[in-house]
């Protein structure tokens, strides 16, 4: 491929995201002057306890993915045999509706069950939503774990349990970091979920929505963006420092 | 002392209405080499599982070591166990796939240390050079030895190697099947090993069984597998033979070629005459001896391999014997006890 043929994406990219971010950025500061006060206000203990919030969200989201999910990706690489496509394709086809449709949809069931504006109500949701994201990664590694190896370790005698901890989990653990990645990111700054399902609950998304499209404020809601997008970059950095790279 | 290291005794294992193995009666020796030899689809790596508990039988009890191990898991019997595709542990280098077994053993770490050198040694593998390798730094060849340390390194009753050569290349087999061969001799283990490849089955094993469709058709040394075959199936699978036909009569039989001398005769009227090869001889020193006409000469380096057309019945025969030409008319024939009267 000549360079050349890159250019159209690099140039849509400009355009619409990295022009985009440096308006936010300059916002941020206060354009037209230049001050850090709106960084300084977001870091009161009011904003605290909404980066909190999410926190909270986004971890038991992404920890409740993962406990639903790798059963369900170890039962469909390594047991379902002939029924592992059927079950793949089942399990993205809520996929192919939009976020809004599923989140209204779920609101009925969640009402059902006399559940709506609750934080659990809001973990449902979440759940529902990211859980494929989880399963599709953990799928992807444990497909390549050959069955023989399993009876490998069995033959050397190593039960089941152990079998699981020292040959299983290690070898899908590129598996479980792109599907913790790919889940806990976006489910820290949802803010459709939480708005629909959630009533009060505030996390970071919810708040820009308002001091975006609510208020017009956008110094503040600027200002939030950079941090949350800092405090994943760090993140990930800090990850990739230690782990060289990261495979998804 | 148990005289038996793996007995199997009316063994049958279905899958579904697939009959994998059935009736299987093996008592395989301790400390011998014994290979369990087969097309594939004949069984023989079902067996291997069931030795290994891999799975369990239907019916039929296993023992190993003089112990009821039949429905024993596989992480309580103590086996070695080389896999076809070797299921070396890729996350671990190959000193830790070697003291895996060990480490599940909870062996103190300076004696799983001495253990793994040592194994990795009897392989041929310099542990200063190799411990720390990841699997996929190694050659095929390596990875062998190492998959074959880490089975040994437990200490096992019983080594099962799962067609553990059919990855390499024929020089590096050849060099292999010699070190397996040494590696038994020096550890004195028991090895089963299941081969399709009839000239590992007999260059390594002190006695093999054939199987043939679930069944085991004959077990036996090398030396009497094939050249008493007990069916016609073993007959076929291991060597060449030529068949024809026969009915008997009296205390010969008549064939296509005309009458056969044998020397021993089993109660069936029709059969089939099974002689080797390289049992034919040109000219006309032997009992039965046929006229013929040469069809076609392949010459083999030492030798030469003909076919000759003796009444519409072509031999096939192993001469050293030069000069033969294709259309020539010459004389073969066989000493009576060098050919084997099957049933039809």
């Amino acid at each position: 491929m000549k360079k050349i043929s890159a250019y159209p994406g690099i140039i849509y990219l400009i355009v619409f995201f990295y022009l985009p971010l440096l308006i936010v950025i300059v916002y941020s500061f206060g354009f037209p002057n230049f001050k850090f006060d709106y960084y300084i206000e977001i870091s009161k203990p009011l904003y605290f306890k909404v980066f909190l919030n999410s926190f909270i969200l986004a971890g038991i989201t992404t920890i409740s993915c993962f406990l639903l999910a790798y059963p369900l990706a170890y039962y469909i690489a390594l047991r379902a045999q002939k029924w592992k496509n059927l079950l793949l394709i089942l399990l993205i086809l809520p996929f192919w509706m939009s976020l809004l449709l599923r989140t209204y949809a779920i609101m009925n069931i969640l009402n059902t069950f006399g559940l709506m504006f609750t934080f659990t109500a809001v973990v449902i949701g979440m759940v529902y939503d990211y859980l494929p994201f989880m399963v599709l990664p953990l799928y992807a590694s444990l497909e390549k774990l050959k069955k023989s190896q399993i009876e490998a370790s069995y033959v050397l005698g190593a039960n089941p349990w152990k079998t699981f901890f020292k040959i299983t989990l290690p070898q899908s653990k590129s598996g479980i970091i792109a599907g913790v990645i790919l889940v806990f990111i976006p489910s820290l700054g949802e803010f459709v979920v939480p708005a629909m399902l959630g009533g009060t609950y505030v996390t970071i998304g919810t708040i820009t929505w308002d001091l975006f499209l609510r208020y017009h404020d956008w110094w503040r809601g600027s200002a939030l963006s950079m941090l949350y997008m800092a405090i994943i970059f760090i993140a990930l950095a800090f990850y990739m420092r230690k782990e060289g790279k990261i495979e998804i | 002392m148990v005289e038996f290291a793996v007995e199997l005794d009316g063994v049958s294992k279905k899958y579904g209405n697939f009959e994998a193995v059935s009736n299987i009666k093996i008592s395989i020796r301790r400390g011998e080499f014994f290979s369990i030899l087969g097309p594939s689809g004949s069984g023989k790596t079902t067996i291997l599982r069931l030795i290994a508990g891999l799975i369990f039988p239907d019916s039929g009890l296993i023992k190993i070591m003089g112990q009821n191990c039949t429905f024993i898991p596989p992480y309580k019997r103590n086996i070695g166990m080389v896999f076809q595709d070797l299921a070396l542990f890729p996350h671990l280098n190959v000193f830790e796939n070697v003291a895996y077994g060990l480490r599940i053993r909870k062996l103190p770490e300076i004696e799983i240390k001495r253990k793994v050198c040592e194994w990795l040694e009897i392989v041929n593998l310099d542990p200063k050079i190799f411990s720390r390798r990841k699997i996929n730094q190694l050659s095929g060849g390596q990875q062998q030895r190492v998959a074959i340390a880490r089975a040994l390194a437990i200490e096992p009753s019983v080594l099962l190697l799962d067609e553990p050569l059919g990855s390499l290349d024929l020089k590096l087999r050849q060099h292999m099947m010699s070190e397996l061969k040494k590696i038994q001799r020096t550890v004195k283990t028991t090895f089963v090993y299941v081969t399709h490849d009839q000239s590992e089955a007999l260059v390594m094993s002190d006695r093999l069984a054939v199987m043939n469709q679930g069944k085991v058709e004959q077990v036996g040394s090398p030396i009497e597998v094939y050249e008493k075959p007990q069916t016609r199936f073993v007959a076929e699978f291991i060597g060449e033979m030529n068949f024809i036909p026969a009915e008997v009569c009296e205390d010969h039989l008549l064939s296509e070629l005309g009458k056969i001398k044998v020397s021993k005769i089993n109660g069936a009227k029709k059969v089939v005459l099974g002689v080797r090869p390289e049992k034919i001889k040109v000219g006309n020193k032997a009992e039965n001896v046929f006229r013929g006409k040469i069809e076609e000469v392949t010459y083999l380096g030492g030798f030469l391999k003909i076919k000759v057309n003796v009444n519409g019945v072509k031999i096939k025969c192993i001469t050293s014997s030069n000069g033969l030409r294709e259309e020539d008319e010459i004389e073969i024939g066989w000493n009576s006890e060098e050919a084997i009267v099957f049933e039809a």
